[in-house]
């Protein structure tokens, strides 16, 4: 017997789903290492291209919510498929949250037009590159299923714990020893936030990966 | 607590054909169970191994036990008009007598000796969420009830015979959204006081109404837990297979 060809759309456009949010992920993290890139590099109209991106991040994010929104009215899905649902709208959020991040960095390099960099920022750049790798690794783990891997991603976070600390106290103690300073190095204590939070919402992404596949409530990070 | 209903190695042949393989469950009190799966996977007919309704089909070969209330209801000393009165059934098809709406409830009590009948027949009525459509019109045939109307006049004609347990072989598969969701609700409301066991091709039915789901397949019973641990997270491939319409 064929497959009915309604369920033929259906798991199709399950599939779209997750390759959509494949595609939202890898441009998240363009955004995320371009906006770094921005900052590093003092480049104000490098920043002012990830604001434009924002738009097309928000866009693609509407449209996997929006057709989340649709499978659930009109087809009822059911274990997986619901699970896989119920992922995807969670990923997206935190995907948002991530691209609006990259936002901020942004900002924080057209702001400081013409101040001075206080300090060299080593610990920043490999921040975005931990979180740049963790965050197309889980575009792996999701498109491959793959909750070991989702798990395993989580643990490249302490590098960033580890690193958000060392920087923050290297900006403490620059602030301590030049109050002068406090303006131009406040907004450097936000990216290092940041990245943090970056972070965090890549685990919860596995979190989420692992929920889909697994139908387990983890806390990974 | 010990299951109100409780197979063990059931297994039962249409003439040659083995129609349920070693059914082993136990069917909670006070619960919505729904049996779920494919036409033909045995789910009906181990609903009417519940209460003897496969004893009246020919070549029927039945092994194994199924006990209620711990007492086996295949030994030779089971009265199947007891059985029946106690495990009381309603069917696919609406299927009033063709008598008064009156007559359709005080029937069976009647017969069993029953005193005020009167009584009976309202509160049965009201049990089932019928009385009040039709309490100015119990002499009138229940065959010009509608659709919905008529289940639940069945479910009041179960109801009257003081069941302890009640079979519904796809209640609502004839019905209309709303009758439909009269008829869930009001397996909701009977629930504290009777067992219900709900045969459903109805997947978000079984979902919304009951508390622990069955997945038949071939006649063999797949996998048997709580609803949700069902529709959020099956652990056999073919329950979710068939859950998720990945079948064909």
């Amino acid at each position: 017997m064929a497959m009915n060809p309604y369920r033929e759309r259906y798991f199709k456009e399950l599939g779209e789903l997750k390759t959509d949010t494949e595609e939202l992920i890898r441009q998240v993290n363009y955004a995320m290492v371009r906006s770094v890139e921005a900052l590093i590099g003092y480049d104000v109209e490098k920043a002012k291209d990830i604001l434009q991106m924002d738009q097309a991040v928000d866009d693609l994010n509407q449209k996997i919510e929006n057709r989340c929104m649709e499978l659930l009215a009109l087809q009822q899905p059911m274990a997986k498929d619901l699970r896989m649902i119920v992922g995807i709208l969670k990923i997206g959020i935190d995907l948002e949250r991530i691209g609006d991040l990259a936002v901020d960095i942004a900002r924080v390099t057209i702001q400081s037009r013409n101040k001075i960099h206080i300090t060299r920022l080593e610990f920043i750049p490999r921040m975005a590159e931990v979180a740049s790798r963790m965050l197309l690794q889980t575009a792996e783990a999701l498109k491959n299923d793959d909750s070991a891997m989702a798990r395993q991603i989580t643990k490249w976070d302490y590098e960033i714990d580890g690193l958000y600390g060392r920087v923050r106290d290297k900006i403490f103690k620059i602030i301590v020893n030049n109050p002068e300073l406090v303006d131009d190095a406040t907004p450097l204590l936000l990216v290092n936030r940041h990245l943090e939070r970056i972070g965090d919402h890549v685990c919860n992404i596995c979190e989420s990966i692992v929920y889909m596949v697994e139908a387990k409530r983890e806390h990974l990070n | 607590m010990s299951p109100k209903i409780e197979s063990k190695n059931l297994n039962l042949w249409y003439g040659e054909k083995q129609a349920l393989k070693d059914i082993n469950i136990g069917i909670e009190a006070n619960k919505i169970t729904a049996l779920i799966g494919p036409s033909g996977c045995g789910k009906s007919t181990f609903l009417r191994c519940i209460n003897r309704m496969n004893d009246l089909v020919d070549k029927v070969r039945i092994e194994g036990e199924v006990l209620y209330d711990g007492q086996s209801i295949y030994s030779r000393d089971t009265d199947v008009v007891e059985i029946r009165k106690k495990i009381g059934m309603v069917f696919q098809k609406p299927n009033p007598f063709p008598m008064s709406i009156y007559d359709n409830i005080a029937y069976g009590p009647k017969i069993h000796g029953a005193k005020k009948v009167d009584q009976i027949v309202e509160r049965s009525l009201k049990d089932a969420a019928l009385w009040e459509e039709v309490k100015d019109r119990l002499d009138k045939p229940a065959m010009g009830l509608s659709g919905g109307q008529q289940q639940r006049l069945c479910i009041a004609r179960t109801l009257a015979m003081r069941p302890d347990v009640i079979l519904f072989d796809e209640p609502c598969s004839a019905l209309d959204p709303i009758s439909t969701s009269k008829i869930e609700s009001l397996m909701e409301e009977l629930k504290p006081d009777y067992t219900e066991v709900i045969v459903t091709h109805n997947m978000q039915q079984a979902a919304r109404i009951s508390d622990c789901t069955a997945f038949f397949l071939l006649g063999e019973l797949i996998e048997y837990d709580h609803t949700e641990k069902i529709f959020e997270a099956p652990k056999m491939k073919s329950t979710e297979d068939y859950i998720t319409g990945r079948f064909g």
